[in-house]
């Protein structure tokens, strides 16, 4: 009887609150799942970003392309134009012709004899 | 009279060793000596020359003649000639800028990601050290004394001893 009365008091005495530990667990569980969280919003701003820079390279790409269509169009007139011009002003007049291929090419002109 | 025809057959058989030999060149050789065009021997060499010509008019040399068209298409297309590698070089250019700029922003991208999952892991590693630290000092604070213990003890041996000698005298008397 009198054992029994001392290993009540001693297991009332004994008895630890684990309460606190049990929060402390749930307290960095929930932080674990915060992060994670965090984490994955991170990668896809990231994945966001990335899409929004490809787009933005397409675009610079394409107006690239476009502004070099332009120039080649307005080149191919220009040069057009100019053998318009040559031929209206020397197409019989091979010396004149000769004397200005001579100046783009480097060639010599040698008049017949 | 034999030794004259042996000779012969001799020298007949030399010569055509001789023409042989001439006749196998070189294949490569051959091949430019095919492409290089024969300029008559009659004509001097003028080097690299144009000649305006009319209708009937005798050349000066042996060439290619060309119609008005088609010198002043090449005339425009060597004045162009500029014009044309300066719209390359710029196209060339402005595309390579814009790799590298989103070359620069992908990685800049990836930079600014890993720092804000390392700044969350810190984060949450801060808590969980502060957590653990938490439970380790209430550990300690709840550890027994054993002061308390002893005279615990102390208290039950003395109860026990009253109550064994009270049940003792009991018996006695």
């Amino acid at each position: 009887m009198l054992a029994s009365g001392a290993f009540v008091v001693g297991l009332l005495l004994l008895r630890k609150d684990r309460s606190g530990l049990l929060k402390q667990l749930e307290e960095i569980r929930t932080a674990h799942e915060k992060e994670i969280k965090q984490i994955n919003a991170i990668r896809e701003a990231e994945r966001l970003k990335n899409e929004e820079d490809l787009f933005k390279l397409q675009k610079r790409l394409a107006e690239v392309q476009k502004q070099y269509d332009e120039a080649k169009i307005e080149l191919d007139k220009k040069k057009k134009k100019e053998i318009e011009d040559l031929i209206t002003q020397f197409g019989d007049d091979p010396v004149e012709l000769a004397e200005r291929l001579s100046a783009a090419t480097g060639f010599r002109v040698i008049l017949p004899e | 009279m034999k030794k004259f025809i042996s000779i012969l057959t001799l020298l007949s058989l030399l010569n055509t060793t001789a023409a042989n030999a001439q006749e196998k060149k070189p294949s490569s050789l051959a091949m430019v000596e095919k492409l290089v065009p024969e300029v008559p021997r009659t004509e001097k060499d003028l080097g690299a020359a144009i000649s305006p010509l009319k209708k009937f008019q005798a050349s000066p040399f042996t060439g290619v003649l060309l119609s008005p068209l088609a010198a002043a298409t090449l005339i425009a297309d060597l004045n162009a000639r500029n014009e044309e590698m300066s719209i390359e070089i710029d196209k060339a250019k402005k595309e390579a800028e814009a790799k590298y700029v989103y070359e620069k922003s992908i990685v800049q991208n990836q930079c600014t990601a890993d720092k804000d999952i390392l700044t969350a892991r810190i984060e949450s590693n801060s808590i969980h050290i502060k957590s653990l630290e938490k439970v380790v000092n209430d550990e300690i604070e709840a550890k027994s004394d054993p002061v308390v213990w002893g005279l615990i003890g102390l208290a039950i041996g003395v109860v026990s001893a009253a109550a064994t000698a009270s049940v003792i005298t009991a018996a006695t008397q």
